[in-house]
Order: structure tokens, then C-alpha cells, then sequence
């Protein structure tokens, strides 16, 4: 299934009472939904109570999901109208930002170092995280480097990129999962001192 | 299983894996892990940092009255196509099974002897007028053996001026020995 | 063969002057031959080509179609089978990968060590020639082409002995074949039509299992250069000519770890592989076995399995199997 069928799968288990699928929704959007969000709340705080609640409401609204659009599109909408009606809540005004009703969510500009969305405690680990990262796939040989790139930041399907860098598809999927592991492998102790999560 | 995750997340898993799975990070702690891990990656690699609130938000849904709204699942014309194609390529699939033809296979020789006039003569004669299957000696073939062949064949000048022409005398994978 | 009624006609003197040296040469490394080897290996590195051939050994016949392209970063190819067992094999460089749709497996293998065409003249020809008598044969049509025929006869019983047909314009290899010492073949292959040159679409260079394979189960050699005699092999005596080419480690039916020594005269490899002998991995069947012109011979030394494979009588490959041996 591709990656539009397996939100909507999730957001199905979830509409059937199955909390647990929305929360890998929550686990896989948070980032982007706060990124967005920033764009509009200045304060890192307040931009994550913001990001909990626009999720809350989005958990709320899935009887009304038909899964016309796609779910991070809806989840986008939900989180706009959640940020506008806070903002209208403390006095202040919205900034007349040209995408703040945009329909195309996909079309967010990813790449700028906008302002840092953490809370003040956990600044530290989101930029130790980060820089984890960064140095991990310095050191990852070369067709793991390319491989994960292409996937996560380029969007390549696997055949795509098993059409540039001529091999397997089979080779693709191997490659992007070793370089998850190996970047996965240096996070995990700085992961674990996070609290576990509560099930 | 992390491998298949990993697909999965990619939206590159084919086929009835993909509902095994969703089950499966209900339960296995790990596999859950790797779904938060691979999609920080993910993220970081985009610039997107920040906090990870999730728990936040499970603590505050474990409050939330569960939500049971099971939609009905609308088959689109387009996805009944999709659907038809599919079972009719399988159908065809299991039709044309690959009919393996008979060869003459690998063969064990006796133990070599000592001097050259007893050595190569007579099995020479017998591999290249062989006809069947059924001549002297045990057919042997392994997929071992293909390994060793297929790991070899590069380094043949023979095969340098041929191109990769040898690799035609690689076994036929999948083929196992036949032991009299 | 031409040499004995050659003796005949021209006697122990060589009887004319001027063919004195033709004579003499009879017995030894024809030159120009030598030369038509340089470039029949020129040819596959240069030239870009497709076509059909056949590949017979024993009783059993095999139909393949090959597309070859050399680009600037070096020659690529595709090899399908067209009967018999589906099979491909696509080669970028020094790396091979065998599409095989039976068991629904992609192997792929790195082939360091592998020679490109202007490493190959200097050394391994001199091989040649010491372990081989080279000469220019008749012209022959092979499958359209007039084609030079080559022979390389042994100088002993540790090697066969071979017949080239090449394009009289390009050098190309158009069939071959591979004799035991009672000049009975052992194999052969021949184009049944080619195309040299001219242009040939990078696009049939994709695999044809490209979509189908993307769940395939992916065997990767993991394939690098090692350093087998530190490890404590050595190959005690070896055949005349047999040189160490190149020293692999690689991973093989599972098996991680396994050795690779390739040993080549100029023109036949011989490979020697070791691996640990495991309850899972038992090992090859141990003796000899063959098949048309390969031979393989395995036997355990201590807690390894020793195998060896080459396309050289059974003699050859037994007497380096012995002589593998392992001191710590």
C-alpha cells in the first residue's frame, strides 16, 4: 500500500475505537504539524499546546473523515483553524501570511531554519538529536547516504531511485533500512532518556 | 520485521504484509520504536526538529471518550478495476509454472587415481556422449555449487573474452541433488 | 591440428629459406596470434554490440541474447537466457547482479580484482604464451563474419586446450571452443547473429524483472579484497603458469566469511574457496565433479571445507585442492 493508504488505514483503525493507531499518527506528524504552526505562534510553548490541541480536536472530528483528502491535508486544515481561533482567543492577530488558508499542504516549503519550536527544556536535545543525525550520515557509506536522501528528501519512490542509482529495487529498500538503523542505533541512548511512553 | 516497517513507512509494501504489520506495532514494543525512531530520522533529515509531545497527547487522549465511527469503505470504480486486474494476473501466474527441463546435471566421479592414464579418459567420454539423466552415476547438483560457479565465472579470461557469456554454465538455480 | 602435417611437408631443416621462420614459429607463440589476442580482449572493452548466441556443453544447449555498451565510466551489460531456466544478469563495472525469477532471488556480487583489458596484456600474456602454443588458424565464417580462428594448444595435462574465431574487423569473439586432450570438446558457444556497433538503446540495458523483483529476497556477497596468507593459507605448489590473481572474502549461501583465491594461467581461472565447516553449512560434496569443461574438487582441511573450481582438467584442480594448506 502506498503511503496515502496507510494514513488512511491508520484513521480507519482509529474511527473503530483503536486509540493506539491514531497515536503513530501523532508520532508521525507532530514535527511537521508544529513546524507549520510556528509559522503563526511565536512562542515555541505555546506553538506545541497549540500542536496537542489541533491533534485532540483532530481525534474528535474523525467520525467526519471520509478520507476524501488526504489525512495530513485535513489534519493542516484542522491545525490552521485550531492556531486562528487561539490566536483570536489571546487578543492577537493572525499575520496575513499568504498560505494560511492554503488548501495545498504539500506545497510547504520545507528546507528554512525557521524558528526553534521547542520548549526551553528541550532545546538541547532536539539540536543534540539533530546533530546526531547529521554526523551519522556523514559517516554512512556512500549508497546508504544517497539511498535515504533520495527517500526522505527528495520523496523518490523506491523505483525511482533504484532507476538512478542502478540496481535492485530490493537494493533500495535494504539500503534505506540500514541507514535507519545505523542513524537509529546512535539515537537510541539519547532517546531513552526521554520517559517511556505510557501505553 | 524492522525491514519490512521500514517499506511499510515508505508506503512500499506490497500485498496482505501490510495489515500483519499495522497489528503488530500495536503490540511489539520495539517495532513501535522504530516507527518513532524512523520518522525522528525522517524529520531531522527534513530540518524539521522538535519536541516530542506524543506522549503528551496520548495522556490526554487516554481521557478522551473513544471514538467508534467505523466508516463504510466506498469501492471506487477504479480501485475494482485494480482489484480485478490483479486476481486475473494471479490466475495466469499459476497457470504458467516454469516446466524445468531435464539436463544433464553435475556427475560424481570415482575417486581419481594416481597416474593420468587412469584418471580422465573413460569419464570424459561418458559426460560428452551422455544422453539421460539415467547414465552412470549419481546426478549431483546443488545450489552450493552454483554459488561457487557463479562467484567464479568473473575471473575467467575465457570470460573476459567472452563477455559474460559463461555465466550460461551456471546450474540452474533451485535445482536440488539427487542422491542414488 | 595443423602441426603434425606441417612437420610432414616441411621436414627437420624447414627445407626454403624464406619459410624458415614460419616453420619455427610452428612450434612456438605464433606473434601475430599473440597480437589477435590483444584484440579479441580489446574488443570487449571497446566495442558495444548485441546479439544471440548459443552455449552448448555436453548434451545440454542454452540460447542467450547479450546487449553490451561501453560508456565513458566503462562497459555495462545485460545476459538473458531465451530458453530453459530464466535467467539474468545485468553487469555495471565490477558489479554483477543475477535476477533469478525461479526463486524469486536477486544475487548481487562485486568482482574486485576483475581485470580491465590494458592490465590484462602484460603480464598474463607472457603466461600465455609460456603455458600455451598460440597460433593463427584458417579463416572461417562464423554467422556472417569472416573470422580469424586462433588456437591455443597446452604445453601439459594441468590445462585445456581452446579455439577463438575472431571478426577479422573488429576482433570480436564470435565462438569459441574449449578441448580436453583428446580433442574432444567440452564446450562451446557461437553468435548466431550480432550487431557490432551502431546504435544500441541504453534502455535495453534494464532489467526485465526491474518492478517484479522489488520483494525479492536480495543476496549480497558483500564482496572485498583480503588477505587470505595472513590469515595462514597458503597454496604449497601449484601448476605450471597458475598465478595468484586476486584474494577475495565474500559471503556464499549464507555462509559469511568464506575465502577466494583466484588463480589464473593467462586464460583459465582456477578459484579456491575456503569456508568454515558448520552443522548448518555442511559443505560441498567432497571428491571431484564436473560438468562439460568445469571442474570441481573439494575436501576438508581441519575444521574448513576446501573447494576448488576452475575450467581445467580434473588433474589441475585436484592438485591445488592438496596443496591448500593452513598453518597458524
Amino acid at each position: 500500500m502506498d503511503e496515502r493508504d496507510l494514513d488512511r488505514q491508520l484513521v480507519e483503525r482509529a474511527q473503530r475505537g483503536d486509540k493506539h493507531a491514531f497515536e503513530l499518527l501523532v508520532s508521525k506528524y507532530q514535527r511537521k504539524l508544529a513546524r507549520l504552526l510556528a509559522r503563526f505562534i511565536r512562542d515555541p510553548s505555546e506553538v506545541e499546546d497549540v500542536a496537542q490541541e489541533a491533534f485532540i480536536k483532530a481525534y474528535r472530528a474523525l467520525p467526519s473523515f471520509r478520507g476524501d483528502s488526504a489525512f495530513y491535508t485535513w489534519l493542516y486544515r484542522i491545525g490552521i483553524n485550531t492556531a486562528k481561533n487561539y490566536l483570536v482567543a489571546m487578543g492577537r492577530r493572525a499575520p496575513t501570511a499568504t498560505g494560511f488558508d492554503s488548501e495545498d499542504a504539500e506545497g510547504f516549503e520545507d528546507g528554512e531554519q525557521l524558528r526553534d519550536v521547542n520548549t526551553p527544556e528541550s532545546v538541547l536535545m532536539s539540536k543534540e538529536i539533530a546533530r546526531t543525525v547529521s554526523d551519522t550520515m556523514e559517516q554512512l557509506p556512500e549508497e546508504l547516504r544517497e539511498a535515504i536522501t533520495l527517500r526522505e528528501i527528495e520523496g523518490l519512490s523506491y523505483e525511482d531511485i533504484a532507476t538512478i542509482m542502478n540496481c535492485p529495487i530490493g537494493t533500495v529498500r535494504s539500503r534505506i533500512f540500514r541507514a535507519r538503523e545505523a542513524i537509529a542505533d546512535r539515537l537510541r541512548p539519547l532517546l531513552e532518556t526521554r520517559k517511556d511512553r505510557r501505553w | 520485521m524492522k525491514e519490512k516497517l521500514s517499506a511499510l513507512i515508505d508506503g512500499e509494501l506490497q500485498g496482505n504484509d501490510c495489515q500483519a504489520h499495522l497489528g503488530r506495532l500495536r503490540t511489539d514494543t520495539e517495532l513501535r520504536r522504530a516507527w518513532d525512531a524512523y520518522h525522528l530520522i525522517g524529520d531531522a533529515l527534513r530540518g524539521h526538529v522538535g519536541a516530542d509531545f506524543t506522549d503528551r497527547v496520548v495522556a490526554r487522549l487516554q481521557e478522551e471518550p473513544t471514538v467508534l465511527a467505523p466508516q463504510r469503505r466506498k469501492m471506487t470504480a477504479a480501485k475494482r478495476v485494480a482489484w480485478y486486474a490483479m486476481s486475473a494476473a494471479a490466475s495466469v501466474a499459476a497457470v504458467t509454472l516454469v516446466v524445468l527441463t531435464a539436463s544433464s546435471g553435475w556427475r560424481a566421479e570415482p575417486q581419481l587415481a594416481a597416474g593420468p592414464e587412469t584418471g580422465v579418459s573413460g569419464p570424459v567420454t561418458t559426460v560428452a556422449a551422455s544422453v539421460s539423466a539415467t547414465d552412470a552415476g549419481p546426478l549431483l547438483v546443488g545450489v552450493e555449487v552454483e554459488n561457487y560457479l557463479l562467484a567464479h565465472q568473473p575471473y575467467s579470461h575465457i570470460s573476459a573474452m567472452q563477455g559474460i557469456v559463461p555465466y550460461a554454465r551456471t546450474v540452474a538455480d533451485g535445482r536440488r541433488a539427487v542422491r542414488k | 591440428m595443423i602441426l603434425p602435417r606441417a612437420r610432414r611437408l616441411f621436414g627437420p631443416l624447414g627445407v626454403l629459406p624464406f619459410l624458415l621462420p614460419v616453420s619455427a614459429a610452428i612450434a612456438q607463440t605464433d606473434t601475430t596470434a599473440l597480437q589477435w589476442l590483444q584484440r579479441i580482449y580489446a574488443a570487449t572493452q571497446k566495442l558495444s554490440y548485441t546479439g544471440t548466441f548459443v552455449y552448448q556443453q555436453g548434451q545440454q544447449v542454452e540460447t542467450s541474447r547479450i546487449i553490451h555498451i561501453v560508456e565513458a565510466s566503462g562497459p555495462r551489460e545485460r545476459l538473458e537466457t531465451l530458453d530453459g531456466n530464466p535467467r539474468e544478469i545485468i553487469r555495471t563495472g565490477d558489479e554483477v547482479v543475477c535476477y533469478l525469477p525461479a526463486s524469486t532471488t536477486v544475487k548481487i556480487d562485486k568482482q574486485p580484482g576483475r581485470r580491465a583489458f590494458p592490465e590484462i596484456l602484460s603480464e598474463q600474456l607472457k603466461d600465455l604464451s609460456e603455458n600455451y602454443s598460440i597460433r593463427k588458424g584458417e579463416v572461417e565464417r562464423v554467422g556472417g563474419y569472416s573470422c580469424q580462428v586462433i588456437a591455443l594448444e597446452p604445453k601439459d595435462r594441468m590445462r585445456y586446450g581452446h579455439r577463438l574465431w575472431a571478426d577479422l574487423n573488429t576482433g570480436m569473439l564470435l565462438k569459441a571452443k574449449t578441448f580436453d586432450e583428446k580433442n574432444d570438446v567440452l564446450e562451446q558457444f557461437a553468435f548466431t547473429q550480432i550487431q557490432i556497433g551502431g546504435n544500441i538503446g541504453r534502455d535495453q540495458l534494464k532489467s526485465r524483472y526491474f518492478r517484479q523483483s522489488r520483494d525479492w529476497r536480495v543476496e549480497d556477497s558483500g564482496t572485498t579484497r583480503a588477505n587470505l596468507a595472513e590469515a595462514g593459507w597458503t597454496i604449497r605448489s601449484r601448476p605450471a603458469g597458475f598465478r595468484t590473481v586476486t584474494e577475495l572474502v565474500r559471503t556464499m549461501g549464507g555462509t559469511s566469511g568464506v575465502g577466494h583465491i583466484v588463480l589464473s594461467d593467462g586464460l583459465a581461472a582456477i578459484s579456491v574457496f575456503i569456508q568454515p565447516a558448520t552443522s548448518k553449512q555442511p559443505g560441498p560434496q567432497p571428491g571431484l565433479m564436473r560438468q562439460g569443461a568445469i571442474n570441481v574438487y573439494a575436501r576438508p582441511v581441519g575444521s574448513y571445507w576446501v573447494t576448488v573450481v576452475g575450467e581445467a582438467p580434473p588433474e589441475s584442480v585436484k592438485y591445488i585442492a592438496d596443496s591448500v594448506e593452513y598453518r597458524r
